[in-house]
C-alpha cells in the first residue's frame, strides 16, 4: 500500500508536469490567429468581450448604488447609462447565461461592504435549471478575481473546470483576445438590429436545479446580511410566449425568495404592452436599444417609488 | 451511473478503500450493494428486474440439482429461459412486434389494435439475462455446480464493473472468483488502474469526439454529400471500437484492481484477416456465448453443408436482434451470416489462395477487404432506418461520379480540423497503441514494472484532460 501511495503521488505530478507542459505548448502555438488550445480542448472561452471588460471596469467603480446582475438578458436589457438619468448611479454585471450560483459568487466577490447598494436579480428560468457550463468557462476567464474564478470552477463539479483555470493561468498578463464592439461601458452591450429572420418562441420545461435554488436563497440571505436591497425583475418577453409558464416560474421564485426573506420585492414585466416582438427585439428574447429605452424608464419608476430615499442619495452624489 | 463520470470516480474509490479495509467475509455483501447502488443511479426502480432474474435463476438451478427426472429438470430450465428471454421480449422488443404486426394486418386491411407500452428500455437487460442463462443452462448441462449463496449468485448476476456492457461473463469463470479472497496486490492494482486510464483515453477522446462528427452527418443522410457520409462511416468504425473497448477496458481494469480476471473482449480485431477471424476478436464474450449456447446446440458444423451454412446465418440474424429491435440491426446480422458463409466458399475456390503474392500484400489485402466488409455493415448498425442506410451506401457509390474539388473543401471544413486529428489519434491507437498498451499492462501484471510506463500514463491522463470530449456521454453499448 505504501508502494502504490508513493508511486501514485509520483505519477500525479508528473501528470501535472505533463499536463501543464501540454496546455502551454497548446497555447503557445497559434492556428488560424488563435492559440491551438482552442481547437482541441472542450468549452473554453477566450479571454476578452464584454465580459473581462466590466470586471476590470467595476473595480475601479466607485460606489455604484444599482447593481444589476443576471444572464445575457440582464446585460442587454438594463442600460445603466438611462438609470443615471433616472438618478441610479449603475453598473451592469450581467454575463452570458450566467446561472444562480455564477450570480451568487460575483455578488460575494463585488458587492461584499457595499451596503446601501440595491442589486436588481434579472430573472431568467434558465439561470435555475441550466448546469452553467457554457457560463462558467466566460467567468472563469474574465473575472477579475482568482478566488471567484476558483470558487466557480469548483461549483461546476466538471472535469473542464481544470482546464478552464489552467487557461486562465496561462493567459495571465496577456491582453485580452478579442473585443466586443458593442460594449459601451458600465458593463452594458448594446445592440440596434432588430429580428429578421424567423425565430421559435418556445419554452422548455422550467425544471429548478437544487444547486441553483440553493445558491439563490445564498445570495439573498448574503445580500441581507451585507444590508443590501434586492429587486428581483423579471424582463420582457414577446407576446408570442407562454406567458402562463413564465407567471409559474415568477410565482416558485417568489416563494423560495420568502423562505429565507421576508416580503420579497419581484417586480413582473414580462408583458409589457408597448413592446413589439420584431422592432423592439433582436432575436427571441433579447431587447434592443429601442426595446432598452422603452422599458428602463418603467424599472426606474418602480426603484423610484420603492426606494426614495436611495434615490436622493444618488441625485445628492 | 456512467463510467465517466465524475460520480464513477468518487465511487470507485470509495468502494476499492472500504473493499481492502472489510474483513475479507464480507466483501461480498459491500460489492452486492455497491453494485446495486450503481445501478440504481440510473432508474432505482428497475432492479426489481434484475433481482426478479437472480431469483428465479437462484432457485431453478436449485431444483435442478435435487431433482433427478431430466423431464422435470427440464421444466425448470423452461422456467429460466422464459423469465429472462420474456422479460427481454417484452421490455425490449414488444413495441417492434407490435408496430410491425399492425402494419401488416393494415396492409390485409384488418383492424386490430395491438398494444404498445411506452417503456424506458432497462440499461444492461440483453448482458444480465444473458449472464444468467448461461448460468442456468450450465447448471441443467451438469458443467457447474449451483451456487448454494444466494447474496454471492446476486453478485455474480450484478458485478457492477460488467453489470450495464458486459463483457459477458460465464459463471463458470466468475462464480469461482467471487468465492474467493484477494488480498491487495500492488501489480495488480496498478495494471487494473492503468487499463482504465487507457479505457477511458479511448472513450472519452477518441469514441466522444468522433461521435460529434458522426452524429451529425447521420441524423439525416439526405442532406450530406457522399463523401462526408463515407468519412462518418469510417469515423463511425472507430468510433464503436473505442468506445466498445473503452467499456470493456474500464469494466475489466477496474474488476482487477479489486482481484477479479473478467475476459478478455477485444483483440484488436480490425487487424483480422477474415470475417471468421474477426469474430473471434470482437466483443468475444457475446460471440462466444452464442457459440456456446446457440450455435452448437443448432449443431454447429457437425451437420450437413447447407444446415451449417444456415446455422451460421440463424446465429448472426439473432445476434443482429440481440442488439436492438430494429430491421437495421437484423440486417446487419444476416450480413455478417453471409459473409461467413461466402468466405466458407470463398477459399475453396483454387485462385483464392492468391499463389505467388508476397505474404505482405496477401496480409493487407485479407485485412483490408475484411475491414471494408465490416464497414459496409456497420452503415446499418448506424443508421437510424433502412432509408438511411441505402441513401448512405446509394451516396457512397455515387461518389465517383459526384466527388469535386468543392465536395472535398466542404466536407474537411465541416469535419473541421479537431476532428481530423482525432482521426490521427484513432489510426494509432487501432494499428499501434492498443496491442503496446496490452502488452505493457500484461508485462506489469507479470511483474515486470517498466520504468517508462508511468510516463506513457501520466501523458495518456493528461490527453484525457486536455484532449477529453466531457459531457457524460453514454457509451454505445448501453442501449443494447
Amino acid at each position: 500500500m505504501k508502494r502504490l501511495i508513493i508511486n501514485g503521488l509520483i505519477f500525479i505530478a508528473a501528470s501535472v508536469g505533463l499536463y501543464l507542459s501540454g496546455c502551454a505548448i497548446l497555447y503557445y502555438i497559434p492556428v488560424g490567429g488563435n492559440p491551438m488550445i482552442y481547437r482541441v480542448s472542450q468549452g473554453l472561452s477566450m479571454k476578452g468581450g464584454d465580459a473581462y471588460e466590466k470586471f476590470e471596469e467595476f473595480d475601479g467603480e466607485v460606489d455604484p448604488k444599482l447593481v444589476i446582475i443576471g444572464s445575457s438578458m440582464a446585460r442587454q436589457d438594463y442600460d445603466p447609462r438611462l438609470f443615471e438619468k433616472g438618478g441610479w448611479k449603475a453598473f451592469n454585471l450581467g454575463t452570458s447565461a450566467q446561472s444562480m450560483v455564477q450570480s451568487y459568487e460575483l455578488a460575494r466577490h463585488y458587492l461584499r461592504g457595499r451596503k446601501g447598494t440595491v442589486l436588481l436579480l434579472d430573472l431568467f428560468p434558465g439561470a435555475f435549471y441550466s448546469d452553467g457550463f457554457e457560463s462558467s468557462s466566460d467567468l472563469i476567464q474574465n473575472v477579475s478575481s482568482n478566488w471567484t474564478a476558483c470558487r466557480i470552477a469548483w461549483k461546476l463539479k466538471d472535469i473542464r473546470a481544470v482546464n478552464m483555470l489552467t487557461l486562465r493561468l496561462l493567459s495571465r498578463g496577456s491582453d485580452p483576445e478579442f473585443e466586443d464592439k458593442r460594449y459601451v461601458g458600465k458593463g452594458f452591450v448594446e445592440r440596434r438590429d432588430s429580428v429578421e429572420k424567423e425565430v421559435d418562441y418556445q419554452l422548455g420545461n422550467l425544471t429548478f436545479r437544487p444547486a441553483q435554488v440553493r445558491a439563490f436563497q445564498q445570495l439573498l440571505t448574503f445580500c441581507q446580511t451585507e444590508q443590501i436591497e434586492v429587486v428581483m425583475v423579471s424582463h420582457p418577453l414577446p407576446r408570442e410566449y407562454d406567458y402562463r409558464k413564465i407567471k409559474d416560474f415568477l410565482a416558485e421564485v417568489q416563494r423560495l425568495a420568502s423562505e429565507v426573506q421576508e416580503n420579497p420585492l419581484l417586480i413582473d414585466h414580462t408583458q409589457v404592452e408597448s413592446l413589439h416582438s420584431r422592432h423592439h427585439f433582436y432575436d427571441h428574447h433579447h431587447l434592443n436599444q429601442a426595446g432598452v429605452e422603452i422599458f428602463n424608464p418603467k424599472v426606474i419608476q418602480e426603484l423610484n417609488d420603492q426606494f426614495p430615499h436611495l434615490t436622493e442619495y444618488s441625485r445628492s452624489n | 451511473m456512467l463510467f465517466n463520470s465524475l460520480d464513477f470516480l468518487i465511487f470507485f474509490p470509495v468502494i476499492v478503500g472500504l473493499y481492502f479495509a472489510l474483513s475479507p467475509k464480507y466483501r461480498w455483501v459491500l460489492l452486492l450493494g455497491a453494485s446495486y447502488y450503481f445501478y440504481m443511479c440510473w432508474k432505482a426502480e428497475y432492479i426489481i428486474l434484475i433481482v426478479f432474474s437472480t431469483l428465479v435463476d437462484y432457485f431453478a438451478a436449485r431444483q435442478m440439482v435435487r431433482i433427478q427426472e431430466k423431464k422435470k429438470r427440464r421444466l425448470f430450465l423452461y422456467l429460466s429461459l422464459l423469465s429472462n428471454l420474456g422479460l427481454l421480449f417484452f421490455f425490449k422488443y414488444w413495441n417492434f412486434f407490435s408496430g410491425e404486426t399492425r402494419a401488416l394486418l393494415d396492409s390485409w386491411n384488418i383492424m386490430a389494435d395491438v398494444p404498445t407500452f411506452q417503456l424506458l428500455l432497462p440499461v444492461g437487460i440483453s448482458f444480465y439475462t444473458f449472464q444468467t442463462l448461461s448460468y442456468t443452462i450450465d447448471v441443467y448441462n451438469g458443467k457447474l455446480e449451483p451456487e448454494k449463496n444466494l447474496g454471492r449468485f446476486a453478485l455474480y448476476v450484478s458485478f457492477f464493473p460488467q453489470l450495464v456492457a458486459g463483457p459477458i461473463e460465464r459463471a463458470t469463470h466468475l462464480l469461482p472468483q467471487l468465492r474467493q479472497t484477494f488480498d491487495f496486490d500492488y501489480q495488480r492494482v496498478v495494471s487494473g488502474l492503468q487499463q482504465m486510464l487507457w479505457g477511458f483515453f479511448k472513450k472519452v477522446v477518441i469514441a466522444d469526439r468522433l461521435a460529434v462528427y458522426v452524429n451529425e452527418i447521420y441524423a439525416s443522410p439526405g442532406d450530406e454529400n457522399g463523401l462526408a457520409l463515407l468519412l462518418a462511416t469510417y469515423f463511425f468504425a472507430f468510433q464503436i471500437y473505442c468506445d466498445f473497448s473503452g467499456y470493456s477496458d474500464i469494466a475489466i481494469g477496474a474488476a482487477r484492481v479489486m482481484g477479479y480476471d473478467l475476459m478478455e473482449n477485444f483483440r484488436t480485431p480490425y487487424l483480422s484477416k477474415s470475417i471468421r477471424e474477426f469474430w473471434s476478436r470482437w466483443h468475444i464474450s457475446l460471440s462466444t456465448w452464442f457459440r456456446d449456447y446457440l450455435y452448437i446446440p443448432l449443431g454447429g458444423n457437425r451437420v450437413p453443408q447447407v444446415r451449417w451454412f444456415l446455422n451460421l446465418f440463424i446465429v448472426f440474424v439473432v445476434s443482429g436482434f440481440w442488439h436492438g429491435a430494429n430491421w437495421t440491426f437484423l440486417i446487419w446480422g444476416a450480413l455478417h451470416g453471409s459473409y461467413l458463409v461466402a468466405e466458407i466458399l470463398w477459399k475453396r475456390l483454387p485462385f483464392a489462395q492468391f499463389r505467388g503474392m508476397p505474404p505482405q500484400f496477401k496480409s493487407i489485402l485479407a485485412i483490408g477487404t475484411t475491414f471494408h466488409l465490416t464497414l459496409l455493415a456497420w452503415v446499418f448498425f448506424r443508421a437510424n432506418s433502412l432509408e438511411d442506410a441505402i441513401t448512405v451506401i446509394r451516396s457512397v457509390v455515387e461518389l465517383p461520379l459526384t466527388m469535386s474539388v468543392e465536395m472535398i473543401r466542404e466536407t474537411i471544413n465541416q469535419a473541421g480540423g479537431l476532428t481530423w486529428l482525432v482521426t490521427a489519434f484513432t489510426l494509432i491507437t487501432f494499428a499501434f497503441a492498443d496491442p503496446i498498451m496490452d502488452r505493457k499492462i500484461k508485462k506489469l501484471r507479470e511483474g515486470k514494472p517498466i520504468a517508462y510506463a508511468m510516463g506513457i500514463f501520466a501523458s495518456i491522463l493528461s490527453g484525457i484532460l486536455i484532449l477529453g470530449y466531457f459531457g457524460e456521454v453514454e457509451f454505445i453499448y448501453f442501449q443494447f
